[in-house]
C-alpha cells in the first residue's frame, strides 16, 4: 500500500514522514547508518577496503606502479584517485563512459584528499628526478544508496592505512631497478580525513531540515543531484565544504552541520581504528 | 594506457613494479613445476580434479547483493569475486524494427585492481568484450525471451578480483541474479571451466594455471568453459581457447558435464533460501499491518461514537 502511495504522491509521502520528525528507515534527522568495514579482502590489489554504510557499498583498491617524476616537480610522486560508478550500482547509470555525476564525485573526492594533505607526495618519491611511486586508487561503488562521498573517503583512508610500499633499490650508475616485495614500509598518513554528507530539505518554504547521511531516495527528494552538502574534516581542521543544490542554508544550519560533521569524524575514526586493530600487521 | 579525459590519468609511462621483482623472470618450466607438487596437489591445496565449488569454504554465493537492482548476486570462488545485477526490462535504445524475442544486454567489466599482473584500463578492452559476448551466448538459451518482446534486460557483471574461471563465475552469478530478479527462465544455468596443459587437466583453474595454459607450447593446451542447463540436459554454451585434439576435447566435455551438475544443488539451496526469506518477510509485514489497522479502527470507532454522542 505504501509503495503505491510512494509512487503516486512522492512529495506528500516524504512530507508526511518529515512532519512527524522521522525518516523512512526510522532514523532521526541527525542519525547515521551503521558502517561495516573490512580491509585486505582483494589480494590482487596492493591494498583494499570494502565499506558498507547501510546499503551503500564501496570497494577501494590500490595498485602501485613506478614512473619517472614530472620534470617540473622532480621530488614528488603521484597520487591518482578515481571514483567509478558502474552501471550495476543503480538504475540511474547506463553502461559507457562516466556520467556527469560520476565526474563530479570524482572531482570532489580528489579535492578532499588534496586539501586534507593527508599524503605527502614527497614520501612517494624514491630517487628524485629518476623514480617515484604512482599510487592508483580506484573506488568502485557496487551499490549506490546515498552518501557516496562518505563511503568513498572511508574506504580510501582504510586502504591507505594498510598500504605497504615495497622497498626499491635503484642503482644510479646502471639505472637498474630491483624491487623487494618482502620488505615493506608503511605509507605515512597525516591525519584522517572524514566526509559527512547531508541532504537539505525545504519543508514548507521556510523551515530548513538537515538530513544526515541521506539514502538515495532522500537525495532524490531533495533535488536529485546527490547529497546537497558535503563537509570534510581532517583532525579538527576543515578540509572542504561543497554545496550542490537543495534548499538554502542559514548560518545556524551551517553551524549545526559543522558540529554534526565533527561528531561524525570521531565515530568514523573509532570504526577505522577498530577494524585495523583487528587485522594487526598484514601482508 | 590510452588517455581518458573524463577521468584522472596517471603519467603515461608508469609500469607495474612487479616486472622488477625476482619471480617475474621465471622460465616456463619453472612456472609449470610451481603449479603442482609431487603428490599431485595444486598450489592452493586442491587435487587436480577438485573444483572450487565442492568444498564449503571455496564457493560462496548469495543473492540480494545490490539493493538498487531488481535482482543481484555475488559469487566467490575462493579468490575470484564477481558481482552481478539485473535490471527491469527497458526499451531497446536506437532501434527501429520490432523484435519477436527480448534481448539480453550483457556487460562484463573488470575492476582496475582485479588482475594480478597489470592494472586494467577503464575503456572496455578486447577481453572484456569477448567475455560479454560469451556471457550473452550462454544466457540466451536459458531465458524465456518470448515473454518480453521488443525489450531488453540488462545483465551487468563486475569482477572484483580475477583468480581464474571468470567466465564460469560470471555465468553462475548471472543465472542467480536473473532468478532473483524473477526473470522467467527455462532452467538453472551452471558453468565450469577446465585448463589443459599437456596431459594434465586442471579443473576450475586459478589465474596462474590459466596464464600458463594459454602460453604453453605443448600439443594440448588451452581453456574450455562450458555452461549447462542441467534438468533439460542441454549444453547452453561451449567456449574453447587454445588447441587440443579431439580425444582431449571429448574427455574434457564429459568431465565438465559432471562438474556442472554438481553445482546445481548449491544454486537451488540459495534460491530456496531467498524465496523462504521473502515469504517470511511478507508474513511479518502483513501481521504488522493487521495490528496497525486494528488500532486505527479502534480510534475511528471511538471518534465516531464521540461524534454521534454529541
Amino acid at each position: 500500500m505504501s509503495e503505491v502511495y510512494k509512487l503516486i504522491h512522492p512529495v506528500k509521502h516524504f512530507n508526511d514522514y518529515i512532519s512527524i520528525k522521522t525518516r523512512l528507515d526510522g532514523r532521526n534527522f541527525d542519525e547515521h547508518r551503521n558502517i561495516k568495514l573490512n580491509v585486505n579482502s582483494i589480494k590482487t590489489a596492493d591494498a583494499s577496503a570494502v565499506v558498507k554504510c547501510g546499503n551503500t557499498t564501496v570497494v577501494c583498491g590500490i595498485k602501485l606502479e613506478l614512473a619517472v617524476p614530472k620534470a617540473e616537480e622532480p621530488d614528488l610522486g603521484f597520487l591518482i584517485t578515481n571514483v567509478e560508478l558502474p552501471a550495476l550500482c543503480s538504475s540511474k547509470y547506463r553502461p559507457g563512459p562516466p556520467s556527469d555525476y560520476a565526474q563530479v564525485i570524482n572531482n570532489i573526492v580528489s579535492e578532499i584528499i588534496k586539501n586534507s594533505k593527508c599524503i605527502d607526495l614527497k614520501d612517494l618519491c624514491i630517487v628524485p628526478d629518476k623514480l617515484a611511486w604512482v599510487v592508483y586508487c580506484d573506488m568502485v561503488c557496487i551499490d549506490h544508496d546515498g552518501s557516496l562521498v562518505d563511503a568513498c573517503i572511508i574506504a580510501l583512508i582504510a586502504s591507505f592505512k594498510t598500504l605497504l610500499l615495497p622497498s626499491v633499490n635503484y642503482d644510479t650508475e646502471t639505472e637498474e631497478i630491483k624491487v623487494e616485495t618482502n620488505e615493506r614500509i608503511n605509507l605515512k598518513i597525516h591525519g584522517l580525513p572524514v566526509a559527512t554528507s547531508f541532504a537539505v530539505y525545504e519543508h514548507f518554504q521556510s523551515h530548513i531540515i538537515l538530513l544526515t547521511d541521506p539514502t538515495n531516495y532522500e537525495e532524490e527528494m531533495c533535488g536529485g543531484n546527490g547529497s546537497n552538502l558535503i563537509i570534510s574534516y581532517n583532525k579538527g581542521l576543515l578540509c572542504g565544504i561543497q554545496k550542490l543544490g537543495g534548499g538554502s542554508l542559514s548560518t545556524e544550519n551551517n553551524e549545526e552541520a559543522i558540529r554534526l560533521a565533527e561528531q561524525h569524524t570521531i565515530a568514523v575514526e573509532k570504526v577505522i581504528n577498530a577494524c585495523l586493530e583487528g587485522k594487526g600487521t598484514n601482508k | 594506457m590510452p588517455l581518458d579525459f573524463r577521468r584522472f590519468n596517471g603519467p603515461e609511462d608508469s609500469v607495474s613494479y612487479k616486472i622488477y621483482t625476482k619471480d617475474y623472470l621465471k622460465t616456463y618450466d619453472e612456472q609449470l613445476k610451481d603449479l603442482y607438487d609431487e603428490n599431485g596437489k595444486r598450489k592452493d591445496g586442491r587435487e587436480l580434479n577438485e573444483a572450487r565449488s565442492m568444498c564449503m569454504f571455496c564457493m560462496f554465493a548469495r543473492t540480494d547483493m545490490v539493493s538498487q537492482a531488481k535482482g543481484s548476486a555475488y559469487v566467490e570462488l575462493r579468490k575470484t569475486k564477481v558481482v552481478c545485477s539485473v535490471f527491469d526490462p527497458r526499451e531497446i535504445p536506437h532501434q527501429n524494427e520490432f523484435r519477436q524475442l527480448g534481448q539480453l544486454y550483457c556487460e562484463v567489466k573488470f575492476a582496475p585492481f582485479s588482475c594480478p599482473r597489470k592494472r586494467r584500463p577503464y575503456v572496455p578492452d578486447v577481453e572484456e568484450k569477448a567475455l560479454s559476448v560469451a556471457l550473452r551466448q550462454a544466457l540466451e538459451p536459458a531465458v524465456c525471451r518470448h515473454f518480453f518482446p521488443n525489450y531488453q534486460i540488462d545483465v551487468l557483471i563486475y569482477i572484483l578480483e580475477h583468480d581464474g574461471s571468470c567466465l564460469a563465475a560470471a555465468i553462475n552469478a548471472a543465472g542467480l541474479a536473473l532468478a532473483n530478479a524473477a526473470v522467467p527462465m527455462f532452467d538453472i544455468i551452471t558453468s565450469c571451466s577446465v585448463a589443459v596443459i599437456g596431459n594434465k587437466m586442471f579443473i576450475d583453474p586459478t589465474e596462474i594455471e590459466e596464464h600458463i595454459a594459454k602460453n604453453s607450447t605443448e600439443v594440448n593446451h588451452g581453456i574450455i568453459t562450458m555452461s549447462v542447463l542441467s534438468q533439460l540436459k542441454q549444453i547452453s554454451d561451449f567456449t574453447q581457447i587454445g588447441s587440443m585434439d579431439v580425444e582431449c576435447v571429448t574427455k574434457v566435455m564429459e568431465v565438465l558435464l559432471k562438474e556442472c551438475e554438481i553445482i546445481v544443488p548449491n544454486i537451488q539451496r540459495i534460491l530456496v533460501v531467498d524465496v523462504v526469506k521473502n515469504f517470511e518477510l511478507k508474513k511479518h509485514l502483513e501481521a504488522e499491518t493487521k495490528k496497525r489497522e486494528e488500532i486505527l479502527k479502534k480510534k475511528m470507532d471511538e471518534w465516531r461514537s464521540l461524534l454521534n454522542g454529541q
